[in-house]
């Protein structure tokens, strides 16, 4: 491990900070377009990077053993790692190494840091949360599954670096009908993913006061809101590296997750709450019939 | 004379009996553990051997000739019952209490390995049912209803089996696997074997290994053979027993694959004998996994989760391809690490509490940390959490079910992995975190022997994961070809890459990343879990603030409509219509009375003379 | 030795039964012991006719009276019939003494004297090379067995014995007619003869004749639906003679059976007839195994499950190939031991526990550990466990009856066999793993007796060779008719 590659380093180096900034910036754009279709004012773009800065400049923190401080730890961590193997912009990174099927799994890591972190906690609360956390993933894999297999079948690669390639040759992958129907599928699971209305039932704030974060404070709730802008940054780019084309540079990458992002928010401020198992047999019923369409279409 | 081989595959008998008559304690473990480590020792010294050529054993008994071979497929297999066997020892060092259950243990132990390493029928099938029957005794000891159920399928597969061999033996007149594997080929041209009897050998050796791996709808033994048996055994019994079944289905394929796929040809692309395992395969994992979810006993949760875990196993193998293959051989060394793993686990919590269920176990992360420990390892291997073993098997899997253009099932095992993440964060609630039990308040660290158990399977675990190329090469060599390319850290295939190491560094690049983070804050306090927030109260302890019962509840809502059906209940209620009918038979037959007794004679006079023999 | 003393596993058993009243007037307790000092003698002579036979691997051919067949009677001791005697002379040597501990009903010197005539008509009957002679035999056999079963003098002895003697009746009968049949068409009662001719005679009666000599001996055979009088008897007689009904009597019955049907395959509907005897086999292991589930009483279900067995004998030898005769010999010798050792321990639970229902067995394990485990061998080795001796003649049947086309039979036979395994485990966990009680004492003879079965059936089990050496060359003396032919010195002298 002699010659490290200066230049990966400080690829890497610079989108960490990339992203957890415009992860922040997106969870403030969320808040803020939230509150102007409910017509409030709501607080400005950069609000939650001083939450967060605030959270970690507290005096104290309280701690209920060493899984509980591991949890937030490990969430981020993977979170990071996740990134790390997308193709961000003309960035490669390290996707040429993990494929597609990776990255998904990467993506789900980060909630088994939170489980584990809330499970600790003691509170039944918690526990709530991770129950219906872990209802609510279960609901969504079939979906989130078939959209994906309908991805690989068609360009014909696990890489995401080749997906990207392809997709501009041949065009986004919206403009394929089957793939057309395998966006809407992701679409809705992504509502899940990023824990939206109507999914939200993982925190479903008027009921159990944020789920399994509930325990959470200080520089805890610090790691747990940087990890929420991290995954929210590395989902809207996963969801746009694989059925908007990717982008060449991250203005227009940005462009295409702000475009994400508007369409979870708009779904979300419609939306009640599902509980979880109207959520289970709603996934299960059209977005399963809708994937499985197009999956074999795409055969 | 006496081979290497024969010492591999019959020591762990003769140790089993030496123990079971010298029964007492400390002798007897130390007779099992030496019977149990013999394998492992053969099996480490040929594995040079194996790579470049096979080693053979052949033994006439009773007419009949017992061919034993030892080549890099079966050595695979082999080796992974032998680590499983090793841990199993040392678990029941600590939690059996009586010879009985050594003997019966290493019995099965041998007749897995002569299974693995049979190359003729009679051979095959005698240790079949050695392993079943010993196997079943250990059920038996505890509960009787099970274990008939479990020794019924079990049965009932095997002389299933018994009619296939001889079938094959009056068509193609052998009975070792070598002949017969010739025979077929060349009966491609010659066409003696129908499409019916094809197919019902093709279903007669199906049954004889779906049971014994559990597939859907055989499966309904598992839970129940698995829960009432010492659980040390059943890291075997899960770990080792269910991968013989495994190993049949491949036999299958060596032995009949072509005149199947010459009789049955193909459906959409895909091989349809290979596309009918495949779909059992898919099925069992979602409906087992589903079960596994829904269930209250750690025990019944574990067995759910093998069966549904050795469906994927069937699923690799019924996707026909060569990845699927080494995806399918990978998993099965994951799967038995991993669920072996568990089993000592569970043996430990409930050698340890004595609770077996949810409801009454809680907080035991503080007093059995390593346990804990081992227990979070096999969690992450199972749910697929990278770079853990399971994850790396289960990714030569998703490649060659999505390679192979077979996407439903594919679906099925994304599925099955949320469920299989859903039901292990269960296990992991209920028993490690929340609030404890006063019960509980006492409990200490497992005994050493278990720990060291443990420790011999969770090696396994990291190492592969960290390193799945390990694997994958001999995999390559094994078959001879080269299947899944790359190096031992990285897997290569056509269309994807994983490299674990980088994932692994990767990860904990995060890790610090995050922990800098961390530590730059503020410093912790540390207090107890019961001082949650309850508006300020404190907290007594007969308030129950952790939830350990009916965890998934929404989910049985949600799929009430489905649980209605239960194959486990159609089982029994044919076993009932069957003892109904037995006494019906026998009172209208032998109704006691002399006078219709004649009449049978009658009866058969006249057949005899409508026969036109009289 | 001259070969002619092999007459003395005839003669010896027969005076020593007339002996009997004698041996009463002087000494009324002398009377058991005297019927073991016969038993012995009988065992040193059959191993001596056995080494004989298999050393020289020539049958040992007596003529009675000198007279050559086929004017006078011949005994033709071949291979199987040297190892089937030795079989029987062993277990009855056996049976003799565990009688002096089980049966206590007066009075005594008949039951000695049954018990010899017993012995003596199924030695008889497989020993001997001419019909009539067989029929003599198969009635001594049929008489001492009716008496016997009455033996214990309750309501339903006398019943069991009822029945036996009026289906037995028409069955012997019945072979009577057909022996008539064919001694009027071939004008010879010497099996050897009748095997040379019976291609000539009218085929009509050959057809007939052999017909109703399989029927008569399938009552005594227990085939279905003939064997209705099985169960009763097996459970109404003393347990010393159920383990004789079943270990050798129903044995002899079968080889005579198979041994006519061999010698005459030259009749036409000779494969209807072996068809027909498939079925029939088939439905005797199905029909016995289903009404052994359910039953409370042990002695009648392993009666269940002897019937079943024999069925399967039945099954392999009815095939009408060289495979399946050597499977059904082989079984035949291995159930023989499994079933004496089964009868012999529940036998003897009986006696010292005084009954023999479920109820009766709970806890054995730790009552009477010896005889538990004796069970618990013999449950195991029936049900086809392998290391057990029934695996290998079990394997050996499937593989011959698949071979021979009867897949369906073969199909039916493993399933009730499922049955099998099921009321044999549910015993043998009732007997360790339900109940408890104290230890009792147990008798070292008889304890000794079952070790040595026990012993066996583990020996066959994990090194069959010998076993299946034996049954190969028994079976070769029944399937082979030529050479069987050629053996016998006929003179000439008939059609």
């Amino acid at each position: 491990m002699i010659g490290i590659d200066w230049k990966i380093v400080l690829e890497v180096i610079g989108m960490l900070i990339y992203a957890t900034f415009m992860g922040f910036i997106f969870m403030g754009i969320e808040r803020k377009a939230m509150a102007r279709i409910q017509r409030r004012v709501g607080p400005p773009l950069y609000q939650p990077i001083l939450d967060t800065l605030k959270l970690l400049g507290k005096k104290e923190s309280v701690s209920h053993g060493l899984i509980y401080d591991f949890g937030p730890v490990f969430a981020l961590g993977a979170t990071i790692t996740a990134l790390l193997f997308i193709p961000i912009a003309n960035f490669q990174l390290f996707s040429s190494n993990a494929d597609l099927i990776v990255v998904a799994y990467l993506l789900e890591v980060p909630m088994l840091g939170i489980m584990l972190g809330a499970m600790s906690s003691g509170n039944p609360y918690s526990a709530v949360g991770v129950q219906r956390g872990l209802l609510t993933m279960v609901a969504m894999q079939l979906p989130y599954g078939l959209a994906l297999i309908a991805i690989v079948q068609h360009w014909g690669s696990f890489k995401l670096s080749e997906i990207v390639a392809l997709q501009s040759v041949h065009g986004w992958s919206i403009t394929v009908p089957a793939l057309l129907l395998a966006f809407i599928v992701f679409d809705i699971v992504f509502q899940a993913m990023l824990g939206l209305e109507p999914f939200d039932i993982i925190t479903a704030p008027a009921e159990i006061s944020m789920g399994p974060m509930l325990e959470y404070g200080g520089k805890h709730a610090a790691l747990l809101f940087t990890q929420h802008a991290v995954q929210l940054f590395a989902e809207t780019a996963f969801f746009a590296v694989l059925f908007l084309g990717g982008a060449s540079n991250l203005i227009e990458l940005l462009i295409k997750q702000i475009a994400v992002l508007f369409i979870a928010i708009f779904v979300a401020s419609i939306y009640p709450r599902f509980t979880i198992d109207q959520a289970a047999k709603f996934f299960w019923k059209w977005p399963t019939i809708i994937g499985i369409i197009a999956v074999l279409l795409t055969v | 004379m006496i081979n290497d081989l024969m010492i591999l595959i019959f020591a762990p008998l003769v140790a089993g009996i030496l123990a079971w008559a010298f029964d007492v304690r400390g002798i007897r473990e130390a007779i099992g553990f030496i019977g149990a480590a013999i394998p492992v020792v053969i099996l480490a010294k040929t594995y040079q051997t194996v790579l470049s050529n096979s080693i053979n054993y052949t033994i006439t008994v009773g007419g009949f000739k017992l061919i034993f071979q030892l080549t890099a497929l079966n050595w695979y297999f082999a080796a992974v019952a032998a680590i499983v066997g090793i841990a199993m020892a040392l678990g029941m060092i600590s939690t059996s209490r009586s010879g009985y259950e050594w003997l019966f243990a290493l019995m099965s132990y041998t007749g897995v390995l002569g299974v693995f390493l049979s190359q003729d029928f009679i051979g095959f099938f005698l240790l079949w049912e050695l392993m079943t029957f010993a196997s079943f005794m250990m059920v038996l000891r505890n509960n009787r209803h099970e274990s008939l159920k479990y020794f019924v399928l079990s049965v009932i597969g095997a002389y299933a089996m018994m009619l296939g061999i001889a079938i094959l033996y009056a068509k193609t007149g052998a009975l070792d696997f070598a002949t017969i594997r010739q025979a077929l080929y060349m009966d491609l041209s010659i066409g003696a074997i129908s499409k019916g009897e094809s197919a019902l050998l093709f279903v007669l050796f199906l049954t004889a290994f779906g049971v014994k791996a559990g597939a859907f709808p055989l499966h309904v033994w598992a839970p129940g053979a698995y829960s009432e048996a010492n659980q040390s055994y059943t890291s075997f019994f899960s770990g080792a027993l269910s991968k013989a079944g495994v190993y049949g289905i491949l036999l299958l394929y060596i032995l009949m694959g072509a005149k199947l796929y010459a009789e049955f040809g193909t459906f959409h692309g895909h091989l349809t004998f290979a596309y009918v395992i495949a779909w059992i395969g898919a099925i069992t994992v979602v409906v087992a996994s589903f079960l596994a979810v829904l269930q209250e006993d750690i025990r019944k949760l574990f067995a759910y989760s093998s069966v549904g875990q050795v469906g994927y196993i069937l699923l690799a193998f019924g996707v026909g391809t060569s990845l699927g293959f080494a995806g399918g051989l990978f998993h099965v060394l994951s799967h038995a690490v991993f669920k072996g793993l568990f089993w000592l686990v569970t043996a430990a919590i409930i050698l340890q509490t004595g609770k077996t269920k949810f409801k009454d176990m809680g907080g035991l992360a503080e007093k059995m940390p390593f346990t804990f420990a081992m227990g979070l390892i096999a969690v992450l291997s199972l749910s697929g959490i990278p770079p853990m073993a399971g994850f790396a098997s289960k990714w030569l899997i998703y490649e060659a079910a999505i390679q192979a253009h077979m996407p439903l099932v594919a679906g099925a095992i994304f599925l099955g992995s949320g469920l299989a993440f859903a039901y292990v964060v269960r296990f992991l609630y209920a028993v490690w975190f929340g609030q404890r039990p006063s019960d509980l308040d006492n409990v200490k660290e497992a005994p050493l022997p278990l720990l060291i158990g443990m420790a011999i399977l969770a090696i396994p675990n990291i190492l592969f994961g960290v390193a799945p190329g390990l694997v994958t090469e001999y995999i390559n060599k094994a078959f001879g070809s080269e299947i899944v390319g790359g190096d031992y850290f990285k897997l290569v295939t056509p269309t994807g890459t994983y490299n674990a190491l980088l994932v692994t560094i990767v990860l904990v690049l995060g890790l610090a990343i995050a922990g800098l983070v961390f530590l730059y804050g503020a410093t912790t306090r540390k207090i107890p879990v019961t001082n949650t927030y309850q508006s300020g109260n404190p907290v007594i302890e007969d308030y129950n603030l952790s939830i350990r019962r009916n965890f998934y509840k929404p989910l049985a809502e949600a799929l009430d409509f489905w649980l209605k059906y239960s194959w486990d209940r159609f089982y029994e209620r044919i076993a009932g219509i069957a003892e109904d009918f037995a006494d019906t038979l026998r009172q209208s037959f032998y109704n006691g009375n002399v006078q219709s007794y004649s009449w049978y004679l009658a009866i058969v006079l006249l057949i005899l003379a409508l026969w036109g023999v009289l | 030795m001259n070969g002619q003393y092999a007459a003395l596993i005839i003669a010896l058993p027969l005076v020593s039964a007339f002996f009997v009243p004698v041996i009463k007037a002087i000494s009324k307790k002398a009377v058991m012991p005297f019927l073991l000092l016969v038993t012995l003698a009988q065992v040193g002579i059959a191993g001596w006719v056995f080494n004989e036979v298999y050393t020289s691997d020539k049958p040992i051919i007596v003529m009675a009276g000198g007279w050559r067949p086929p004017v006078g009677i011949n005994l033709y001791i071949g291979h199987f019939a040297a190892l089937f005697v030795l079989i029987i002379a062993v277990i009855s040597f056996f049976m003799a003494y565990f009688s002096i501990k089980a049966v206590k009903v007066e009075p005594l010197d008949k039951y000695a004297m049954l018990f010899l005539l017993l012995m003596l008509g199924a030695t008889g009957m497989i020993a001997t090379g001419d019909i009539f002679n067989l029929f003599v035999f198969m009635e001594i056999t049929a008489i001492t067995a009716y008496a016997l079963t009455a033996y214990n003098k309750t309501g339903e002895a006398a019943e069991a014995s009822m029945k036996y003697m009026i289906l037995g009746g028409i069955g012997s009968s019945f072979f009577l007619i057909g022996i008539a049949l064919i001694y009027g068409a071939t004008g010879t009662l010497n099996m050897a003869q009748i095997a040379q001719l019976a291609g000539n005679i009218n085929p009509t009666v050959a057809q007939v004749g052999l017909a109703l000599l399989i029927f008569g001996l399938a009552v005594e055979a227990e085939l279905f639906p003939l064997n209705a009088w099985a169960p009763d008897a097996y459970q109404a007689a003393p347990h010393p003679i159920t383990v004789m009904f079943s270990a050798f009597v129903v044995k002899a019955g079968l080889y005579a059976a198979a041994r006519l049907l061999y010698l005459m395959q030259a009749v036409s509907t000779w494969h209807s007839v072996l068809r027909l005897l498939v079925i029939m086999a088939v439905l005797t292991v199905v029909v016995a195994e289903f009404s052994a589930l359910r039953q409370r009483d042990v002695k009648r279900m392993i009666a269940y499950s002897s019937i079943s067995q024999v069925g399967m004998i039945a099954f392999a030898l009815a095939l009408g190939s060289q495979a399946g005769v050597d499977a059904g010999v082989f079984h035949m010798v291995n159930h023989a031991i499994v079933k004496a050792l089964l009868f012999l321990g529940v036998g003897y639970v009986g006696i010292k526990l005084g009954g023999t229902t479920l109820e009766d067995f709970e806890g054995l394990g730790r009552r009477m550990p010896l005889t538990a485990f004796a069970i618990t061998v013999g449950s195991l080795s029936a049900v086809g466990i392998p290391l057990f001796n029934i695996f290998w003649s079990k394997v050996r049947i499937m593989l011959a009856g698949v071979s021979a086309g009867y897949t369906w039979g073969v199909a039916l036979i493993l399933g009730a066999s499922v049955v099998e395994a099921v009321y044999y485990l549910r015993l043998i966990h009732r007997i360790w793993f339900a109940g408890g009680g104290e230890r009792l004492s147990e008798s070292f003879a008889l304890g000794a007796i079952m070790l040595f079965l026990v012993a066996l059936i583990l020996v066959i089990g994990f090194y069959p060779n010998y076993a299946w050496s034996l049954a190969q060359k028994a079976g070769a003396d029944i399937f082979d008719v030529t050479r069987y032919v050629s053996n016998v010195p006929l003179m000439g002298v008939g059609a």
